[in-house]
Parts: C-alpha cells; structure tokens; sequence
C-alpha cells in the first residue's frame, strides 16, 4: 500500500506541475496571440473570397492544410485545380503594410481561368 | 462565448439527465455520466444528419425525445431497490456529497489552465472542421466527409466530440472554435469524473452488506470499523486518478484533442464493467461509457469492443449457466451434451456483446459502407515491420515507468488480499489486465502495419495513445491500495474483536 499511495502521490505532484507550466503568463500570451492570427486569416480569407466561393488551395502541404482549414465554411475548398474557381496562396512576409497582413502570414486568392 | 458554453452545457446535461438516470440509477455518478450521455446523444444525432437528410438541430430534436421516451419507460418500470437504513443512507449521502465535491473541486482546478487559449494542431485540422460539416447540415457533412480536400483530417473519425463542438456553436450562436474546444475539455473532465467515481464506489458493496466477515481469519467484523477509513482512501485515490489523467494528457486535456476523453471513457467503463461487483447499473454504466469511447476516437473501438466482450463472459459466467442449463434439461427430461451447453453459452455470450456493441460500432460500419476510409492502412508499411515493431515498442517503454511498480503491487497484493477482493465482489484484477495487454498489442500491430512512417507517426502521437493503458494501470494500483487498507484495518479489528468475543474472566486474564 506504501509503494501505492507514494506512486500517486508521485504522479500528483506531477500533474499539479504539468498544469501550472500551462498557466505561464509566456504560454497565455503565446496562444492569444496563435489565436489572433488563426481569426485574422479568417478574417481575411471572407474578405478575398465570395461567400461558397470553389476554391484550390494547392497540392497536399501543411499550408494547403492550413488554407483549407481556414476557408471551412466561408468556401468550398477542392481537392483539384480544374474544379476550382478560386486559388489561395498563403504568404510569408514582414511588411505590415501590406493588405490582408496577419502577423507575418497574409492570405491573397486569385481566379483561375 | 462563456454564456454560449454554459448554455452548451445546459443543452447537454438536461436532455442528458433521464437517459443518465435510466443508465445508472441513483449513483453519484449520474453528475458527471450527465453530460456525456447528452454527448452521446449528439453523436447519434450527427449519424442520423449523416445518413439521412435533415439539420443537426432537427436531428438532435429528435433524439432528445426519443431518448427521453425510451429513458422515462426505463425509470418507471424499473423495480425499486429495497430502501437502506436510515444509518447507510446518511453515511450514503456524505460519501456522495464528498465524492462530488472532491472530484469537482479538482477538476475546475486543472481546468483553470484553459486560461491559456490553446488550440491543438489536430482540434482545427480534424474536430473543428468535422463540427463545422456537422453544423452545416445534411449536405454539408456529407459532401465535406467525400471532398478529397479534407483527405488530411481523418474523414472517418467518429462524431462525438464534433457534434458537441456543433452544439457550442449553435449555442454561441456562431462558429467559435474556442467554444469547441473548452465543451471538449469540460467532457474531458466528466470522463475523468466518471473513472474517479468508480474508483470511488468501490467500498460500496461492503457498505451495503451488513457486516464484512474477512475470510482468511473468519472473524464478523463490525462495519462501522471499516467504513470511514475505507471509503475516504477510495475517494482520494479516485481524485488522485482524476489528477493523474490531467497530468498524463498535459497540454492533450485542454487543447480540444480526443485523446484524454475516449482514454478516461474506456478507463470508467473498466472500472464499472470488469472492476465493480456484477450489478446491472454497474454493466448499463459500462456499456454507456464503451459506446462513449467508441464514439470518440478510432482507438477507442477495439477497446470498447474488448471491453463489451469481456463484461459478456464476466456476466454470464460459465457455472451458473450451466446450472440452469442443467436444472431446465432436468427438468424437460432431455439430455444436454456439455459440447452442445457449451456451444449455447458461447452462442448468448456473443449475443450480448453484439447488441451491446452495436451503438458503439455503428459510426464505423455507415464510414465503412459510405466509404470513408482511413488513411493508416491505405497501404502497406513503408519499412520493414521488424523496424517499425522495435522503434514502437522503444517508444512505449518510456510511457510505461509506472509498469513495474504496478507488477510489484499486482503480484504481492494477488497473493495476499485476494479474499479481501472476493469479500469486496470485485472482478479479478485479470479482466483489467487482459485489456491492458490486448489494447498494447493492437497498438503495437497498428504502428507495425500502417502506412504511415514510423518515426513521425510516433513521434506525434505515441503521447496520446499511451495515456489509456497508464490510466489503467493507475486505476488497478488505485483498487489494490483500497483493499490493502481495508485488509489492514480488518486485521487490527479481527484481534479486538476476538478479545471483545471472549468471556470476561478470560479477557482479565490475558
């Protein structure tokens, strides 16, 4: 029973840490922001499309993902180009003055013929 | 968003409430199994939406009354248990006051880290992208679940946890992942609550039969001896299980990920199917929480499967069927061959398990039939199987430090309170082992022969997948420490007792 309750006690103590480190001020702001970001591409994604819009997001890639993610509902997105009315980019930058920018990230859709 | 989540909550626990108390009777468990069978009823609704045409608030309408209809008929026929003494029922009613309150209290306090809005990678790229189809009706979710598009988000897991996540949305008003995700970590911890409650009850048999008598020193002892002590050990090793499943998931219980809820699901239906005495509560509560662990996450499948089959074989075990078998062909004259009683008991055994596993296995069969198919075993393994078994095996080790110890506590309590455990009418700790090995070996063959390569896989999941068989294996320690006490106590109170039993100028003597 001694070997029992040291082994809870253990993984208690454990389990108390593990949530703490969660509730770090650093890791509350990391995630707000994460968040904003995610909202701002979503954001954007309304403003470059219209609304059911049929839309590519480019061969299977983590920002493909990332787009089709992002259109979900606002758009359509397709798993073939041809099928597509619309083609999303998603694009790495760091000048804020650019439309569309969401901390370094912004979203541009173009038609596709 | 917070009064959209409190109303989620409500719009669960209320429809939820009558199934709950048709399922596990009086049990304090009904507050926490509250909001998972609302949950349950989401998924049924989200398979109806999928299959049939309709919204999933038409579809949920629909469950909640016929679920109500079905629950009322149970609770009205249902035969009422003989009432306790006024003594049982008042310490009956403190343990349940504890056990909430304790469970509770520990609970909100791991879920005060959802003050770090976190959003797993797999909750937007899977969850809430399936919480949208489902949100979005009939032709949404069924043209979504076939759009090669979202071939990335696992077409084909079950929709248990995205029709609440659809539910928050209807209740915020609006899609709010962020609602999604703290309904998901809020089911997390009802689970947990459930398995913690389980842990908790496990003196209840002891309390309910008058006396204990202790078999290997056959002594009556008085109950009121053992009852406190007991009963408040099992309700902290309950909440200490409930801590070590947040612990175990980490940043997995608060980030909207499934790992945690289908791992505590399966863990509460253990404890109440193969851990609890033989009760029908205690099997209905089992079942509840399978089909809750089948419904969430495709790991959660082959446990439930397991676990439905072994509670089939525990609850019609092999000697009194062939009693009856034998007093009916007495009785009618006939003779039975012991091949053809065996073949029958079989033959009602897997009766049972395949109703029982029907609502559970139900979401795989309609992916299975519509076409949805995974994307683990699309192909063969890209290695040699030998590689691929080394390196998961290697990786699973370093999730199972607290397997020795447990062997320790297994072995030395197997061979010294075994009589306390049948005392307690417990099922033999080898019910909870055999899942604990079956779900390892098919996690072992799953990594071996998906087609998916080995080290990435995991190196992103391994994490997640282990959490169940550490639950378990904290759960049977958790069940050992309470019989080890209650064994201890038995001892010191046996002596007193047999002092107490002798005649007074003897005692003087002594």
């Amino acid at each position: 029973m001694v070997i029992a309750l040291a082994c809870f006690i253990q993984s208690t103590v454990s389990s108390a840490n593990t949530s703490m480190k969660l509730r770090k001020p650093t890791v509350v702001s990391t995630w707000s922001a994460v968040n904003d970001q995610t909202n701002c591409l979503r954001h954007e994604i309304t403003l470059e499309l219209p609304r059911d819009a049929h839309v590519y997001t480019g061969p299977t890639s983590y920002d493909s993902n990332l787009l089709t993610e992002y259109s979900t509902p606002w758009a359509v997105p397709t798993g073939h180009r041809v099928k597509g009315a619309w083609q999303l980019y998603l694009i790495k930058t760091t000048n804020i003055h650019l439309r569309a920018y969401c901390s370094g990230l912004l979203v541009r859709a173009q038609r596709i013929p | 968003m917070i009064t959209g989540v409190v109303l989620c909550m409500v719009m669960l626990c209320v429809p939820g409430l009558i199934p709950a108390v048709a399922v596990c009777g009086r049990s304090v468990a009904v507050v926490f199994i509250c909001p998972i069978t609302g949950a349950l009823l989401c998924a049924i609704a989200a398979t109806a939406e999928f299959v049939l045409p309709g919204s999933f608030t038409l579809w949920l309408v629909v469950t909640w009354i016929l679920s109500n209809a079905l629950a009322i008929g149970v609770v009205v026929t249902r035969k009422r248990r003989p009432t306790p003494t006024p003594q049982l029922l008042r310490f009956n009613t403190l343990t349940s006051i504890a056990i909430v309150a304790s469970v509770t209290t520990v609970g909100v306090w791991f879920l005060l880290a959802l003050k770090a809005p976190m959003m797993g990678f797999d909750t937007q790229a899977i969850w809430m992208l399936h919480a949208m189809f489902i949100y979005g009706g009939h032709h949404r979710l069924e043209a979504d679940l076939h759009n090669r598009a979202y071939g990335f988000s696992n077409r084909d897991y079950p929709p248990l946890l995205p029709s609440v996540s659809a539910l928050s949305f209807i209740a915020v008003g609006k899609i709010d992942p962020r609602a999604g995700v703290i309904m998901t970590a809020l089911l997390n911890a009802c689970a947990l609550g459930v398995a913690a409650c389980g842990i908790a009850l496990v003196p209840q048999h002891f309390q309910e039969t008058k006396r204990l008598r202790d078999s290997s020193t056959k002594h009556r002892l008085p109950q009121e001896t053992l009852r406190w002590p007991t009963q408040s050990l099992a309700v902290v090793l309950g909440v200490a299980v409930l801590a070590a499943g947040f612990g175990l998931a980490g940043e997995y219980a608060i980030n909207g990920y499934a790992d945690l809820m289908w791992a505590a699901a399966a863990t509460g239906a253990v404890v109440f199917g193969l851990v609890l005495p033989t009760k029908r509560t205690n099997a209905a509560m089992a079942w509840a929480l399978s089909t809750t662990a089948a419904l969430t996450k495709n790991e959660g499948l082959p446990v439930a499967l397991v676990v439905i089959g072994l509670i089939a074989v525990r609850y019609i075990p092999r000697d009194r069927w062939i009693g009856e078998a034998r007093r009916s062909a007495r009785s009618l004259e006939t003779s039975t061959s012991s091949l053809r009683t065996e073949v029958r008991l079989w033959v009602r055994r897997c009766t049972v398990a395949a109703v029982m596993a029907i609502p559970g296995a139900s979401w795989a069969a309609i992916a299975f039939a519509y076409g949805i198919n995974n994307v683990f075993f699309k192909s063969g393994p890209p290695g040699p199987a030998s590689a691929r078994a080394s390196a998961t095996v290697t990786e699973m080790t370093h999730y199972l430090h607290v397997l020795p110890t447990a062997v320790v506590v297994l072995v030395i309590s197997a061979l010294c309170l075994r009589q306390t455990r049948r005392t307690f009418d417990l099922g033999n700790s080898a019910w909870l082992w055999s899942v604990f090995t079956i779900y390892v070996l098919t996690l072992l063959a799953t990594y071996t022969l998906g087609s998916l390569p080995i080290h990435w896989w995991l190196y992103t999941s391994i994490e997640r997948t282990m959490i169940f068989p550490q639950l378990l294996i904290f759960t049977d320690i958790a069940v050992w420490a309470v019989l080890g006490l209650t064994r201890l106590l038995a001892r010191d109170s046996s002596s007193a007792l047999e002092i107490n039993d002798r005649p007074v100028t003897e005692v003087a003597h002594l």
